[in-house]
């Protein structure tokens, strides 16, 4: 396995899915390069690495890895830094959207969040059912319910959004 | 008529289902008005969602990640046991350093005191590195780049135990890390707003750091060692037991 190949392949959709999941880019990129360097020490297919890593990458988030990642990090290299920021109002208002994007997902079941955040990133239904430990054929019905409820609770988001407008 | 369950119909949205299945759909939903309109609120459920999930997307940070990867990758191997030795030296030794830079009437804090006010080189102080190399042996090896946004930071890894370090305020623009002596076999790694200098044998290390830089942080293996803040300098050295303590030396204001 070329594994500069799987990094380069594969980094910005974990990082992705990791922010997603964490709400926090040094998080994200603390437990990113932790699931590459234990994919080090795994012989396994190309195929499989994804799948692999998202998994690993997903334990580490649920099991708090993030201190003990964190001593190996060098340094927050990187900062998002657009060249010309929004002005104040417009700021704010992402930020409030950002905030109530993040309160619905928090409301989701840890499982539905996972497989939700996976599904953005591509996954098949038979990696979704290996990834979270059930058939392939209710892989269907989870996401469908935890879209429903992510519907729901993102519109109450919404509206109370706008009710405090 | 039986419908469709929302799990079967989002397969079928998701191209999950085979063949068979997906035609048996198709002509289901040829006939049923209500599970194609449950179709058509699981596709737009499942835009809202996409849709959600990227106001909080930012850039991955890709270049800046794999170079940190390809150094972890390096570093698997072995050498634990004799970095460890040899952060302990050079924190021994940076902490002497800048543990007098925080005293009153210290040559070291003058020498900073004065370097910050513009003087090209106060007397008593460290030699500033000049910018002409001596004979080839004292020929500094160096790097540069530029501070990114007002922020820099320089790294200082597995540096020989015989190493020393200085840090220089300068009124250039770049960041610079100099090494003389065995110190100029160090490696050094450059990424955004970074210097990393590793290996090297003994001989000097000369940081160089602009004033008009506003954030910087010179790491030693990994660990703040010394941080510049606006017009004020943080030196955080080990305590005797453990862990850090912090030492403040606020640096006179630029005339």
């Amino acid at each position: 396995m070329d594994v500069d190949s799987v990094f380069r392949r594969w980094y910005p959709s974990l990082f992705r899915y990791l922010h997603r999941l964490t709400g926090d880019p040094d998080t994200a990129d603390d437990i990113a390069q932790e699931s590459f360097v234990r994919l080090l020490r795994q012989r396994l297919p190309e195929a499989e690495a994804k799948p692999w890593l998202f998994t690993v990458a997903t334990n580490l988030v649920r099991d708090g890895a993030r201190k003990a990642t964190r001593r190996e990090r060098l340094l927050a290299i990187y900062r998002p830094s657009p060249s010309s920021p929004p002005p104040p109002d417009a700021r704010v208002e992402q930020r409030e959207r950002i905030d109530a994007v993040r309160a619905a997902l928090a409301q989701l079941k840890e499982r539905d969040r996972q497989l939700l955040l996976m599904r953005e990133e591509g996954f098949t239904y038979e990696e979704m059912a290996r990834a979270i430990d059930v058939a392939p054929g209710s892989v269907g019905t989870l996401l469908a319910r935890a879209l429903r409820r992510f519907s729901e609770v993102y519109r109450l988001q919404e509206v109370g959004h706008d009710a405090r407008e | 008529m039986m419908h469709e369950n929302e799990g079967r119909l989002l397969a079928y949205l998701d191209g999950a289902l085979g063949a068979a299945e997906r035609a048996a759909v198709d002509r289901h939903l040829a006939e049923c008005r209500a599970c194609a309109d449950t179709l058509e609120s699981l596709r737009a459920a499942s835009a809202r969602f996409s849709s959600a999930m990227a106001v909080l997307d930012i850039p991955a940070p890709v270049d800046a990640a794999a170079a940190e990867f390809a150094r972890r990758r390096r570093e698997a191997p072995s050498g634990t046991a004799q970095r460890a030795l040899l952060r302990a030296a050079i924190l021994i030794l940076g902490f002497a350093a800048v543990g007098s830079a925080a005293l009153p009437d210290s040559p070291v804090r003058r020498w900073i005191g004065s370097a910050w006010r513009g003087d090209d080189r106060p007397a008593g102080g460290p030699e500033i590195l000049a910018d002409s190399p001596g004979s080839p042996e004292d020929e500094p090896a160096g790097i540069s780049i530029l501070p990114e946004g007002g922020r820099a930071r320089v790294l200082v890894r597995g540096m020989a135990a015989e190493a020393r370090m200085r840090v220089v305020l300068t009124d250039g623009d770049r960041v610079a890390v100099r090494a003389t002596g065995k110190a100029a076999d160090a490696r050094f790694f450059t990424a955004a707003g970074r210097i990393e200098v590793r290996g090297g044998g003994p001989g000097e290390l000369v940081v160089e750091i602009p004033r008009t830089v506003s954030n910087a942080v010179v790491e030693v293996d990994g660990r703040p060692f010394l941080v510049k803040e606006g017009d004020s300098f943080r030196a955080l050295v080990p305590a005797e037991q453990s862990g850090t303590e912090a030492i403040f030396a606020t640096l006179d204001p630029k005339p």
